[in-house]
């Protein structure tokens, strides 16, 4: 049987290289942000600059360009990975497959999610979002992306072995998308409104987990199918 | 290599692709310090086989076992013992080679010094911190052959192994190919290409072409 601290090695040396890729393949990493920084901005311009307006829709805005940011960035998730055989190996590791999936995923989070977050509060004030509101938008986001990334995994899974999986893919994962969406968005509605949101934020957190136990075991099923 | 014998034992195997039934009644058996080379046309199945064997995809009939365990219920067990080198060479092309060894899930154990003694085996020594996409089609092949010389694996799957290799590359792999032999691992090798290999232990097994039976709507 293989040891505890050789799963553990292969798990940080599979990051070290992930991470690796990402800063030699910089520019595919930042587009992902300059979408997200950019739909955000459109909005004032096609709607209206009037703070009350925007203030309402901010909430629905930076969380449905997040989304949309999200689901472009998982392109790469496992497509270069097909490609190049890596996959392959992947799937024939000694070391449980859905370890290695969840260990991708947090490292695409990493330079995907991560930036938005770091991101949405200045967009959130470009929006005229009070503070107290900014706060409940970090928080949501560092509970939602990780949720986004993982889910989008397995929709990446099923389509990787498709040459043009690209909008198969939105209609697969977008849906499952929604209650992170519905929640989120409305516990930063909420705290505009003065309304206790701690409800929201436990039932995201427990989406949190439940997606973390369980995504990475269907997208090892996934990717099984999808390579075999 | 911790142990020295071993078995691959394959029984009644079947593959189908679409309605054609590419081959069936596979049997036989691989055992340390032999070498099964799988023969057979364009299309015949192949590289199907390869891949059923290795673990990528599953049969639709009969069973592969390793040491007496089916590979598709014991993955963990069977994939330590072995390396898959399939069309696509399973390496990053923006990581050197020395990176794609030491970076690998699959080898997380190596020491820098064996990888770079692997590196130098396969005859790319000097390469070791070229991005492999500055590297040749042939050099990239070694730098996949070098994984296996790290994992220290005991059976070797290899599809079509000599593509894009040069002459002095064929002679250096054989080589290679005859140590792991030595040592007691062997190889299970689909190829088109006729190599110098130590006769004892050389089986064939030749995937005859079948051709469509039957249409079935």
């Amino acid at each position: 049987m293989i040891g505890e601290s050789s799963m553990t090695k292969a798990s940080y040396r599979l990051l070290v290289r992930e991470l690796k890729l990402s800063y030699r393949h910089r520019q595919e990493v930042l587009n992902p942000l300059g979408f997200f920084v950019i739909v955000v901005t459109l909005f004032p311009l096609g709607i209206s600059p009037d703070s009350e307006i925007l203030r309402t829709i901010a909430p629905g805005i930076i969380w449905v360009a997040a989304l949309l940011a999200s689901m472009l960035s998982l392109d790469t998730l496992f497509k270069g990975d097909f490609e190049d055989g890596t996959l392959e190996q992947l799937v024939l590791s000694e070391h449980p497959l859905p370890l290695l999936v969840l260990v991708k995923v947090f490292a695409h989070w990493l330079v995907s999610g991560l930036p938005i977050i770091l991101f949405s509060p200045f967009l959130g004030v470009s929006l005229q979002l009070p503070a107290e509101a900014l706060q409940t938008l970090v928080i949501t986001l560092l509970l939602g992306t990780p949720v986004l990334s993982l889910v989008g995994a397995i929709g990446m899974g099923l389509t990787v072995g498709l040459s043009k999986g690209g909008l198969l893919q939105s209609l697969l994962v977008l849906p499952l998308y929604i209650p992170v969406l519905i929640f989120a968005a409305g516990a930063v509605s909420g705290t505009m409104a003065d309304l206790p949101i701690i409800g929201q934020i436990y039932i995201l957190a427990s989406i949190l987990l439940l997606a973390i136990s369980l995504a990475p075991i269907a997208t090892s099923a996934a990717l099984r199918i999808s390579i075999g | 290599m911790e142990e020295n014998s071993f078995e691959l034992e394959i029984s009644d195997l079947a593959c189908t692709r679409g309605y054609r039934e590419l081959f069936n009644g596979i049997n036989v058996t691989v055992s340390a310090g032999q070498v099964l080379l799988v023969e057979g046309k364009n299309g015949s199945g192949k590289t199907s086989f390869i891949r059923i064997i290795s673990g990528l995809a599953l049969p639709s009939r009969g069973e592969v076992k390793w040491q007496g365990l089916n590979i598709f219920k014991y993955r963990s067990e069977y994939q330590q013992a072995v390396s898959y080198i399939g069309h696509r060479n399973g390496t990053k092309a923006h990581l050197t080679p020395m990176e794609n060894l030491l970076l690998d899930p699959n080898t997380a154990t190596t020491s820098k010094d064996a990888a770079k003694r692997a590196l130098s085996e396969v005859g790319l020594d000097g390469f070791e911190d070229q991005q492999c996409c500055n590297l040749s089609a042939g050099q990239n092949r070694r730098v996949a052959l070098a994984r296996a010389l790290v994992a220290r694996t005991q059976l070797w799957i290899l599809d079509e192994p000599l593509t894009s290799v040069d002459v002095a590359g064929i002679t250096l792999l054989e080589g290679l190919y005859s140590n792991h032999i030595q040592l007691g691992g062997s190889i299970i090798m689909a190829t088109h290409q006729s190599m110098n290999l130590p006769a004892n232990g050389v089986k064939r097994l030749d995937i005859p072409t079948t051709t469509l039976t039957e249409e079935r709507f």
